[in-house]
């Protein structure tokens, strides 16, 4: 039996390392199994279809417009001068304004890419002006943007609650303290940079500079607003807290800011559709993967495995292991989540984990994956961003690695911050 | 040798598993070596939905299936018909006779699946946190949550409710945060989920009864010799009586263990409910066609 | 490295790629903003018929799980024309340019033919049960299927044309 998982999981492994689509892969590697196994072959499109004809995954394009239509409406000059009177009076001003409007953005888009193309042309340039160093201003840029996924919106989520069932209204609710401690994590190592390279603040604090520029600000910010009060207060699901935002940026940044084009609308619309698209046949594929491997007893062995291992009553060492084998696949593996939870889902059952906070733990693991080579989507994109070499972005983004697994190893150990705002809101 | 492959969606104390399982064991102590029966529990080859389609792959060769038959022959939707069935006893006494065999005959009919017993879910109540539900005006604008089944929204829309499709799943929270006023299930799943920890009331109303089907794939069964047939069947009966006995004992003590958590129970006449849901019949008699629905009405009165 | 064609983000230097026009693409892309837009005023208008009429639409979840399985794959096939597919090139990028071109060859042919089987076990599938009908709206099921054989036939046919083209 556990053979028959090897030559599936090399089959994927060894196609994606070659350069084949990853949705090839494993479609491929599913073939191999039925080929193997001698099963019925029709449960490939079966499980295919079961796996993308779910009503939670309509979340994603509507959440990826919403964030489309914000970040082509300009919205980010005018975040940036809100978080520059708010923070920019602090050591290294504007390396922490990056990061707070990082947060900012992230309550209205669902992906990093998103929250870095609109943060990053507007920010890294600045950085570079005032003198901070080009890798330094993309590595931070590209690290801060993992705040995006962390607070609702979300795409990770919408994916893991769309593979495991947990609830996405808890899952975003879980998301919202840890985005905060995540910005609070990244402000203080740029704090400990900044005392040690002597950087300056960017401006004085002046209240009516804050009142100014929160007035221009507080429309764009409207819509996270909306979006966290809907869910907090019950009054929407998340599929239509993702149409209601589609609605509110619609009408910002046509009606409102005038600044989008009936051209640019059809632009982002084409764009959400690719993204979905590509995003709903990994769904489906790596669903029938998760079949296979099942078929396979794969996360038998693993829950077995682990609990041979770790024979306590914590499961802290095997959230650890288990987590430790995502970084490790989300290091190379884009998008993670729907290829990596079917197999370890049975496992978490088996150990009776947290669904809503293994969640969190995902989430950040696949921030983790970003900023990580080989694959680092994030550095990567930052790195064309601000026309820096991509090597020495990576070299620079080791502090905030380095405070990014110090932060996962805090949400592993204390349940509480993820876990504590949805019980309370929602049990 | 007969090759078996029994499959369900559940696991443990899930009546349609204790309806697979009891098969399982009182055809082995009849048939012993003549067959050889490997068993499927707890969605290890697929939910339902995928179980139907593997039974008529003849990938599987039984499966125990609940409410969701009616995507494979929309006759099964005569029990979305409220207050069609007054009593456990009238409801029994139909699926063991005339109602049973017409439903298996349009199963065979429709999608070659031959049904080999038939066991008991129960019947569903409502609950909800609004007002006991004691005569049907009581349900006007009342956001209900309902599986995503044509019949049950069509019979709760007549009455005045308001139906809410949305996964078992999520009912707690909505219940909970008041997006969802109350939902309607059978006592046991209403245990499952907790439900009843954000509810105040629940209605014995026994507005829908919910068979187990326990279908077999009909060429399958064809090839069967007639004596193996009789002993499939016997053992489908059996199963079946246990289902009912556990569907009694569980019924009795879920709603002392309700009343325990604080949660008011009553009971209602069906009568007046009955009266109100007559306009019903005409809407589900355009999904199970005019004839059946006539016959159904005719044979349970 | 991933591919970051597709995500939907102008990144200064990559707009010289161009975009591929034609008709196909045109179709492709007004299916994608025709069904985007649909799609969100299905749910939108469930949202508000709920909430300010106290009457939700229930026949919108099954039509938008259709509608969103179309969408998928308008966008997936642009993304293939595009040849924007997820890809990963850490070991392939620092190839000489003969050998990477063979590579790219080999991926594309075992690519169209991993789509091919896919696409012939989901007509397989079609025919078996493509006639079952939805629970709510007693659609067939075969629109959902037909959506997903759409996806991976067009994959096929766009990789194909990919491979002409070069
Ligand atoms: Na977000
Ligand atoms: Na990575």
């Amino acid at each position: 039996m556990l053979w028959l998982a090897v030559a599936t999981i090399l089959t994927l492994c060894v196609l994606a390392l070659a350069g084949v689509p990853v949705v090839i892969a494993l479609a491929a590697s599913v073939l191999v199994f039925l080929g193997i196994s001698g099963g019925w072959a029709l449960s490939f499109p079966q499980q295919t279809i079961s796996g993308i004809s779910d009503y939670i995954l309509i979340t994603l394009p509507l959440f990826i417009l919403a964030g489309g239509l914000m970040n082509a409406g300009g919205i980010a000059d005018r975040l940036f001068a809100f978080a520059s009177a708010m923070f920019g009076w602090l050591r290294g001003g504007l390396a922490h304004v990056n990061v707070a409007v990082s947060l900012m953005f992230g309550g209205m888009i669902g992906t990093s890419v998103a929250d870095l193309a609109g943060v990053g042309s507007v920010v890294i340039p600045k950085m570079k002006e005032e003198g901070y160093p080009g890798p330094f201003s993309a590595a931070l840029t590209a690290t801060a943007s993992g705040i995006g996924i962390l607070v609702p919106p979300s795409s990770p989520m919408i994916l893991y609650s769309a593979v495991t069932g947990t609830s996405l209204g808890a899952l975003f609710l879980a998301g919202v303290v840890p985005g905060l401690v995540m910005t609070l994590v990244l402000m203080l190592t740029v704090g400990i940079l900044a005392r040690r390279h002597g950087w300056k603040p960017m401006q004085g604090f002046a209240w009516q500079e804050l009142v100014r520029t929160f007035r221009r600000a507080v429309l764009p910010l409207g819509m996270p607003t909306l979006i966290f009060g809907g869910l907090v207060l019950g009054i929407c699901t998340p599929s239509e807290a993702g149409a209601f935002a589609v609605a509110y940026a619609l009408v910002l940044s046509m009606l409102v800011y005038r600044t989008l084009s009936l051209r640019q609308l059809k632009e982002v619309m084409v764009d959400a559709a690719i993204l979905t698209g590509e995003v709903l046949i990994v769904v489906g594929f790596s669903t029938a993967l998760g079949w296979a491997l099942s078929q396979a007893r794969v996360p038998i062995a693993l829950a077995e495995g682990l609990q041979y291992l770790f024979p306590f009553e914590s499961t802290i060492p095997q959230i650890l292991v288990l987590l430790g084998l995502a970084i490790v696949a989300g290091m190379v593996l884009d998008p993670l989540i729907p290829m990596i939870m079917p197999i370890l889902l049975p496992t978490l059952l088996a150990l009776d984990v947290d669904l809503v906070h293994f969640g969190i733990l995902m989430v950040v693991t696949v921030i983790i994956g970003q900023i990580t080579p080989p694959v680092a989507l994030a550095l990567l994109v930052a790195a064309r961003i601000g026309q820096e070499d991509v090597l020495k972005v990576v070299r620079a983004n080791t502090p905030f690695l380095l405070a990014l697994f110090g932060f996962l190893l805090l949400l592993v150990c204390f349940p509480a911050i993820s876990t504590t705002l949805p019980n309370l809101l929602m049990k | 040798q007969t090759r078996l492959r029994l499959a369900v969606e559940t696991t443990g104390r899930d009546p349609t598993n204790v309806m697979l399982g009891a098969f399982r064991d009182e055809l082995q102590a009849a048939a012993g070596d003549e067959v050889a029966i490997e068993y499927f529990e707890g969605g290890a080859l697929g939910d339902e939905n995928a179980l139907a389609e593997l039974i008529r792959a003849g990938q599987v060769e039984v499966v125990s299936m609940g409410s969701d038959i009616v995507a494979l022959d929309s006759k099964f939707a005569v029990f979305d018909m409220p207050f069609l069935l007054k009593d456990k006893a009238t409801a029994r006494a139909a699926m063991d006779g005339e109602l049973g065999t017409l439903l298996a005959e349009s199963l065979r009919e429709t999608v070659n699946l031959e049904v080999l017993g038939y066991g008991e879910l129960g019947f569903r109540v409502i609950s909800n946190n609004v007002k006991p539900i004691a005569k049907p005006e009581d349900l006007k604008g009342l956001k209900l949550r309902t599986p995503s089944n044509e019949g049950r929204i069509v019979a709760f829309s007549a009455l005045g409710a308001a139906p809410t499709p949305m996964p078992l799943g999520e009912a707690y929270v909505a219940l909970r945060q008041g997006a969802l006023d109350g939902q309607e299930n059978p006592l046991s799943v209403i245990k499952e989920f907790s439900l009843f920890e954000v509810q105040k009331y629940i209605s014995i109303t026994n507005h829908v009864y919910t068979p187990i089907i326990l279908t077999m794939n009909g060429s399958a069964w064809d090839a069967l010799s007639p004596e193996l047939q009789a002993k499939l069947k016997d053992a489908a009966r059996k199963a079946g009586e246990k289902t009912r006995q556990l569907s009694d004992e569980s019924d009795t003590k879920l709603i002392d263990e309700f009343k325990a958590a604080g949660v008011e129970i009553n009971t209602i006449d069906p009568a007046a409910f009955q009266a109100a849901a007559e306009p019903v019949a005409e809407k589900l008699a355009n999904i199970v066609t005019p004839e059946f629905m006539n016959k159904a009405l005719e044979i349970v009165k | 490295m991933s591919d970051i064609q597709g995500i939907g983000i102008d990144i200064p230097g990559e707009a010289e790629k161009v975009k591929p026009r034609g008709f196909v693409n045109a179709c492709m892309e007004w299916l994608a903003v025709l069904l985007l837009g649909v799609t969100t005023l299905l749910v939108l208008g469930n949202a508000l018929s709920r909430y300010v009429l106290n009457m939700p639409l229930p026949w919108t979840e099954e039509l938008v799980i259709n509608m969103l399985v179309w969408l998928g794959a308008a966008g997936m096939v642009i993304a293939t024309m595009r040849g924007a597919l997820i890809s990963c090139d850490i070991l392939t990028g620092p190839l000489p340019p003969r050998a990477a071109r063979m590579l790219m060859i080999g991926c594309t042919l075992f690519s169209i033919g991993v789509m091919a089987i896919f696409s012939w076990l989901t007509w397989q599938y079609l025919m078996v049960f493509g006639k079952d009908l939805t629970p709510v709206l007693r659609i067939p099921k075969g629109w959902v299927i037909g959506g997903l054989l759409f996806t991976t036939v067009g994959v096929t046919i766009a990789l194909a044309a990919n491979l002409r083209r070069r």
